[in-house]
C-alpha cells in the first residue's frame, strides 16, 4: 500500500489564504488581492493558486503597490498584497515606514486590513541578492507586525486572524519549505497578539525559533527525545512590543536556552531575547544559532542549517 | 459673481498665510511649516471644484489648502501650534496635517508619498462604485521620484478616477530644474500613458476653476495630469527668485503682500475684486489684527 500524500507546507498555506480570503469576502468591505502574476503563470510559485475573488495581476513596482494598499486600507476596503520575494518591499520601505508613522499619528485605528504576503527566498541557491531573510529587520523599521509561519496550525491560525485584520502587517512565508511536508505540531498555547506560540513542553531544554526556524526546532527537539531528554518548543514572529516573558521564564525552569534565527540581521532579536533571559536568570546555560553566525560567502549551498546533533548534545 | 466670492476666498488665505508668516518670525511654532504664498488661486479654485465624497492628498507645502478647504484660521494655526483643538488634534502638524472632515485624508512629508496611497484612495472609490475623484497634490521636485512614475501607470493600467496636480515652482529647495535635472515634458509624459494632460498658468481663478472642474469630469473615464506653473515664496530658504520679498522680510504692517503680476494669485484677485478690491483688503487687515489678538490668546491662554 502506498503511503498517504502528505499536505505540504505550500498546500496549507495556500488553503489557509483561500479560506481567509473567502471569508472576508462574505464581509460587507470590498478586498483587494493584487500580486505580479497573481493570475498568470506558476501564480507566485501556487501561492496565490485557486484564491477566491477578483484577482488583480499588477506590475513591478513595490513602493507604489505598498502605497496603493494603505489608501485603500484608508478608504476602507481590505487589501492583500502578494510579493514573490521579501526583498522587493526595501523599495517600499519608504512609503511603509512613513505611512505607518503617520497612521499611527493619527490615533484612529483603520477600519480594514492591509497585509504584505511575502515570498522569502531561503532556499539556499539563489545566490548573494534576493535572498534577504530580514523579517525583523523590515518590521522593526516599519514598526509593524510580521509572521513567519511554518507549523501548519500556526500558519492556519494566523492566517485566518491576521489576513484581513484592520491595520498593516507582513505575512512571511517560506519558499525552501514550499514542497516538503507541512510540519504538523499541536498548538499547546499562543500569544493574543500572536507573536508567540508554544508547540512542546519539556524538562532539559527551552528552544526559541525565529524566522522560518521552527523545523529546525522542531528536529532539536526530536534529537534530544532520542537521547531521552525533553524540551519546550517555542515560534517567535517579529510582533512588537515583544512579550516573551513565558519563554524566559520556560528558561528559568529547564535551565538552558537555545536560540535559532534564519533572519540575518546583525542585531538578531534573538540576542534581545538572550539578554532578557540572562538577565532574568543569570545562571541558566544560552546557546544561540543565528543566519548571522552561518553566514558563507559562496554562492552555492546558502541555506540556515543549525548543527542540530551537536546542539542536542551539548550540555 | 461666483469669481469674485472665488478672489475673497483667495485674499483671504493670502492674508491667514501671512497672519502665520508674521507668528513664524516670532519663533512662535516648534514645527516647520512650509507656507504656499503663490499657490492660493489653485487652492481656492480647487476648493471650489471638489465634490461631495472627493478626497484630497497633498504634499508638505499644503497651507494653502488647509486654509481652503478649512475656510477658516483658527483650526489650522491651533495645529500648528499644537493644541488639541487643532484640525489634527495637535499631533500632525503642518507637513502632515490632515482634515478627514474636509477630504483631506492623506498629506506626506515625504515627496511623492502621497501619489501611491492616492491611487488606493481612487481604486476604493472606483470599487465602492462611487462618484469621487482623488486629486493627488505634488511638484517639479517630486516629479522626479519612481512614484510619480509608477503611480501614473498604475492609475492608468486601472482607469482611476484620479487628478494628479504638479504644482510647478521651478525649485527644490534653493535649486532651480535647470540647475538640477533635464526638463520633464508632462503632457509628453502623460500622452505617453494615453493620459489626458492640462496646463495651468496664469492665476485667472474663472479658467483655474473651470479646468478643475473639467478634470474632474474626466477623471471618471480615468487619471488625468495636470501641471500648474506658480511661484512659491520659499519661506524656509530664502526668497524666490523673482519676488521682490523674503517672506521673513514681510510685514503685515506694510498691508497685504500683492505683486502686480499674472504670477501672484492676490493680484489677480484684486483685479478680479476691481472697485470692491481696496475696500475688502482693508477689511481684512482690520480682521488681522483680530486674528493677531486671538493668536495671542491661543499661544498664551494665561496672560
Amino acid at each position: 500500500m502506498s503511503e498517504p500524500v502528505k499536505t505540504t507546507y505550500l498546500a496549507a498555506v495556500n488553503a489557509a489564504l483561500a479560506r481567509a480570503a473567502s471569508a472576508a469576502l462574505d464581509g460587507t468591505r470590498p478586498l483587494v488581492q493584487m500580486g505580479e502574476n497573481i493570475d498568470k503563470g506558476s501564480r507566485l510559485c501556487g501561492l496565490a493558486r485557486n484564491l477566491p475573488g477578483v484577482l488583480t495581476n499588477i506590475g513591478n513596482c513595490e513602493l507604489t503597490h505598498a502605497g496603493t494598499g494603505f489608501g485603500l486600507m484608508l478608504n476602507g476596503v481590505h487589501c492583500v498584497l502578494y510579493v514573490k520575494q521579501l526583498d522587493f518591499l526595501l523599495l517600499a520601505l519608504d512609503q511603509m515606514a512613513h505611512t505607518m508613522r503617520l497612521i499611527r499619528a493619527h490615533g484612529a485605528a483603520p477600519a480594514a486590513g492591509f497585509t504584505i504576503v511575502a515570498i522569502v527566498c531561503d532556499q539556499g541557491w539563489q545566490g548573494p541578492q534576493s535572498s534577504l531573510q530580514t523579517l525583523h529587520g523590515i518590521c522593526s523599521t516599519v514598526r509593524a507586525d510580521g509572521f513567519s509561519p511554518v507549523v501548519r496550525a500556526e500558519a492556519e491560525r494566523i492566517v485566518s486572524k491576521q489576513l484581513t485584520r484592520p491595520g498593516f502587517r507582513i505575512l512571511a512565508v517560506s519558499q525552501r519549505l514550499f514542497g516538503a511536508p507541512a510540519l504538523e505540531l499541536p498548538v499547546l498555547w499562543e500569544s493574543e497578539d500572536q507573536g508567540c506560540f508554544q508547540f512542546a513542553r519539556g524538562e532539559d531544554a527551552t528552544v526559541a525559533c525565529f524566522g522560518f526556524t521552527q523545523d529546525s526546532g522542531a528536529g532539536l527537539v526530536a534529537r534530544m527525545a532520542e537521547q531521552g531528554r525533553s524540551a519546550s518548543l517555542f515560534s517567535l514572529h517579529a510582533v512588537a512590543p515583544h512579550r516573551w516573558e513565558r519563554i524566559v521564564d520556560d528558561a528559568r525552569r529547564t535551565g538552558r536556552l537555545i536560540v535559532l534565527d534564519s533572519g540575518g540581521e546583525t542585531l538578531s532579536p534573538a540576542h534581545k531575547l538572550v539578554a532578557q533571559a540572562l538577565r532574568a536568570a543569570p545562571g541558566i546555560e544560552v546557546k544561540t544559532v543565528t543566519r548571522e553566525d552561518e553566514e558563507r560567502d559562496a554562492v552555492g549551498e546558502d541555506r540556515f542549517a543549525p548543527p542540530l546533533e551537536e546542539l542536542a548534545l551539548c550540555r | 459673481m461666483r469669481v469674485r466670492e472665488l478672489a475673497r476666498r483667495v485674499l483671504r488665505v493670502r492674508l491667514w498665510q501671512h497672519v502665520v508668516n508674521e507668528e513664524m518670525k516670532r519663533g512662535r511654532y516648534r514645527i516647520p511649516i512650509h507656507a504656499a504664498f503663490g499657490h492660493e488661486a489653485l487652492a481656492v479654485a480647487l476648493d471650489e471644484a471638489m465634490e461631495e465624497g472627493d478626497q484630497l492628498a497633498l504634499t508638505h507645502r499644503n497651507m494653502a489648502y488647509q486654509f481652503a478647504r478649512a475656510r477658516a484660521f483658527e483650526p489650522v494655526h491651533r495645529e500648528y501650534l499644537l493644541q488639541p483643538a487643532g484640525a489634527g488634534g495637535g499631533r500632525l502638524g503642518s507637513m502632515n496635517l490632515t482634515q478627514p472632515g474636509r477630504g483631506i485624508v492623506y498629506t506626506s512629508s515625504i515627496l511623492g508619498n502621497n501619489l501611491p496611497v492616492a491611487c488606493g484612495l481612487a481604486l476604493a472609490h472606483k470599487l465602492r462604485g462611487t462618484d469621487a475623484v482623488v486629486f493627488a497634490l505634488t511638484g517639479d521636485g517630486a516629479m522626479e521620484e519612481g512614484a510619480f512614475y509608477e503611480t501614473l501607470v498604475f492609475a492608468r493600467s486601472h482607469r482611476l478616477p484620479l487628478v494628479v496636480v504638479v504644482e510647478n515652482n521651478d525649485h527644490s529647495l534653493a535649486s532651480r530644474i535647470a540647475e538640477r535635472r533635464s526638463p520633464i515634458d508632462l503632457g509628453k509624459l502623460a500622452g505617453a500613458l494615453d493620459i489626458p494632460c492640462r496646463e495651468l498658468a496664469g492665476n485667472e481663478l474663472g479658467s483655474y476653476l473651470d479646468a478643475f472642474v473639467q478634470a474632474r469630469k474626466q477623471a471618471a473615464g480615468g487619471p488625468v495630469a495636470m501641471e500648474a506653473h506658480v511661484r512659491t515664496f520659499c519661506n524656509h530658504a530664502g526668497a524666490t527668485p523673482g519676488w521682490a520679498a523674503d517672506p521673513r522680510s514681510l510685514s503685515l504692517g506694510a498691508g497685504l503682500t500683492i505683486e502686480p503680476t499674472s504670477e501672484d494669485p492676490a493680484y489677480g484677485a484684486s483685479l478680479a475684486l476691481g472697485g470692491e478690491a481696496a475696500a475688502f483688503t482693508e477689511s481684512l487687515l482690520k480682521l488681522a489684527s483680530g486674528l493677531s489678538d486671538a493668536v495671542e490668546e491661543a499661544a498664551c491662554p494665561s496672560r
